[in-house]
């Protein structure tokens, strides 16, 4: 038996047993935060400084920066080599051949990796310890329509769940000789073999899935029945608040930034 | 070729321990079932004789191969796998193109190919369409191509993951047919199958697990007359079996001759009273 297509990992401790909309919305923050910040220091700072603490507070430290760095180091090699040479700029660092390696350029894919990070951090950390139907149920009991919150969340899983239906595509094909292991080349090659199935497959999974839903009274208008208790706390209500208020002020602050004359 | 499972265990990083220390030897040319409930632990054993699994503990022998060895994509000229998602595996334009990837990566020549890929499709009716689209065959074609695709590999282990789901009794007699020419060519196969009746047709030996665990191993007949082991896995026997038992016939049967001959002998006894 395989594990289910999730990346939930249960524990007694950390934001785990938190309402999840309190990780919902410190996730946004967290976002807002990277976005508005400039300078790539602070932005690894909000990285290494409060998603890896609350990784570890979670018990998920290990998962949370396998996957991070997993994720980010293909787009970390690229950025850093394509912007060096190419984002516009005076300070040299080295050259090769006709193409000069600029400061500016190293800056620029040091910000974006860095913020490219922080939102990957931030949505694993919900990923990694939210139910994705507690969050559905949170959102609906607070007013969204059950259409938009399912939309939400199945956008939230499909990292999971790609990750889950590529790996037993994976096996299907190398179960027939098909070489991944190896070479760069041979590895993209071997995406070739990947993406008609997974496509198809998920093609196949919300057709038949929107169907089913529909055929068990998905899109019928009224409340809902819920099953799970979420617990809540006048705690975690300032909390959302003050999380809100920080968000918007970083963004007002940001924007202001921008528009401000030089 | 023989399959050797020495001790192996896994356990998934979720902490489920999926197999616990099984031994289990499979002789070149056998045919057996694997049969036990949902996480069981079948699937996952079974995704070690071609390495996509590699034991925690004990280990794996193809033939003289170890499964730590070699990666999977050696161990595909070994052990063909057929996976239960046909739509996990299917990527070509053509049906023809489909069967022939696996040959293909196994270095066979051109002529090769081409054989091997008119002798896998014919037999499952596929022939006449090997230039169609795979996306365009209805959902049992599409597992019969994936059967094609593995048996077109030639392979001396084949492995069926649940072979009979979706099928319809014209699919189930095709499958039988395929399975009786693997066992004219002396391949061994693996059945894993929740169709006990399937199951007790096809194989001569019937492995059950429950909890990562082998409980009992031995013939059909053996196996499916242990009502207490078959509720121990959660699996109900053949239903010839469960009929016999419920008209107390003397002998447990096992197929329909069985049956057939138990049931003469009670009328026998019983005209004669």
């Amino acid at each position: 038996m395989s594990p289910a297509p999730s990346l939930y990992l249960p524990q007694p401790t950390g934001l785990q047993p938190l309402h999840p909309l309190t990780k919902l919305v410190l996730t946004l923050t967290v976002l807002s935060g990277a976005i508005s910040l400039a300078d790539p220091r602070y932005v690894f700072a909000t990285y290494g400084l409060i998603l890896v603490p609350l990784a570890g507070w979670s018990r998920i430290l290990g998962p949370f920066l396998r996957y991070s760095f997993r994720a980010l180091a293909p787009f970390l090699l690229s950025l850093v080599i394509i912007q060096g040479f190419f984002y516009p700029g005076e300070l040299v660092i080295f050259s090769l051949g006709p193409f000069h390696y600029k400061a500016e350029g190293l800056g620029f894919a040091l910000l974006f990796s860095g913020r490219l990070l922080v939102g990957l951090g931030a949505s694993l950390l919900l990923l990694l310890t939210t139910r994705m139907d507690h969050l559905m149920q949170a959102l609906t009991q607070r007013g969204l329509s059950a259409q938009i919150a399912y939309i939400v969340v199945t956008t939230l899983q499909i990292i999971p769940r790609f990750q889950s239906r590529g790996e037993a595509i994976f096996d299907a094909q190398r179960a027939r000789g098909l070489k991944t292991e190896g070479s760069l080349l041979r590895r993209a090659r071997a995406l070739f073999f990947l993406v008609p199935p997974l496509l198809f497959s998920s093609l196949m999974e919300t057709d038949a899935r929107a169907v089913a839903l529909e055929a068990r009274g998905f899109g019928k208008p009224g409340p809902k029945t819920s099953w799970a208790v979420l617990t809540d706390s006048g705690g975690q209500r300032i909390v959302r608040a003050l999380c809100a208020v920080a968000a918007l002020a970083m963004i007002g602050i940001r924007l202001a930034a921008v528009a401000r004359p030089r | 070729m023989k399959v050797t499972v020495d001790g192996v265990s896994f356990v998934y990083p979720n902490g489920i321990r999926a197999v616990d220390r099984v031994r289990l030897d499979v002789p070149a040319g056998q045919r057996i079932g694997w049969i036990g409930a949902n996480g069981a632990g079948k699937s996952t054993l079974a995704r070690h004789l071609n390495g996509l699994l590699r034991p925690q503990h004990g280990r794996v022998l193809v033939g003289d191969w170890d499964t730590r060895e070699h990666p999977t994509s050696e161990f595909a000229a070994r052990v063909g796998y057929v996976f239960q998602n046909p739509d996990e595996q299917l990527f070509a334009r053509t049906l023809w193109e489909e069967v022939a990837f696996g040959p293909r990566n196994l270095g066979r020549s051109a002529a090769e190919v081409r054989i091997a890929v008119a002798a896998a499709l014919e037999p499952l009716g596929l022939g006449g369409l090997a230039t169609a689209h795979p996306y365009d065959l209805r959902p049992a074609q599409r597992r019969d191509l994936c059967l094609a695709s593995v048996l077109a590999m030639a392979t001396p282990v084949l492995i069926l993951d649940e072979p009979t789901t979706g099928q319809d009794s014209r699919g189930i007699q095709r499958l039988t047919q395929v399975l009786e020419s693997l066992r004219e060519l002396r391949r061994t196969v693996i059945l894993i199958s929740h169709d006990i009746d399937f199951c007790a047709d096809q194989v001569e030996r019937v492995v059950v697990f429950a909890a990562g665990h082998v409980l009992i191993d031995d013939r059909p007949d053996q196996v499916f007359s242990r009502s207490d082991v078959l509720e121990q896995a959660r699996v109900d026997g053949p239903q010839l079996v469960r009929l016999a038992r419920a008209l107390e016939l003397p002998a447990l049967p096992w197929d329909v001759e069985g049956f057939v001959d138990s049931w003469a002998a009670i009328r026998t006894l019983r005209t004669r009273r």
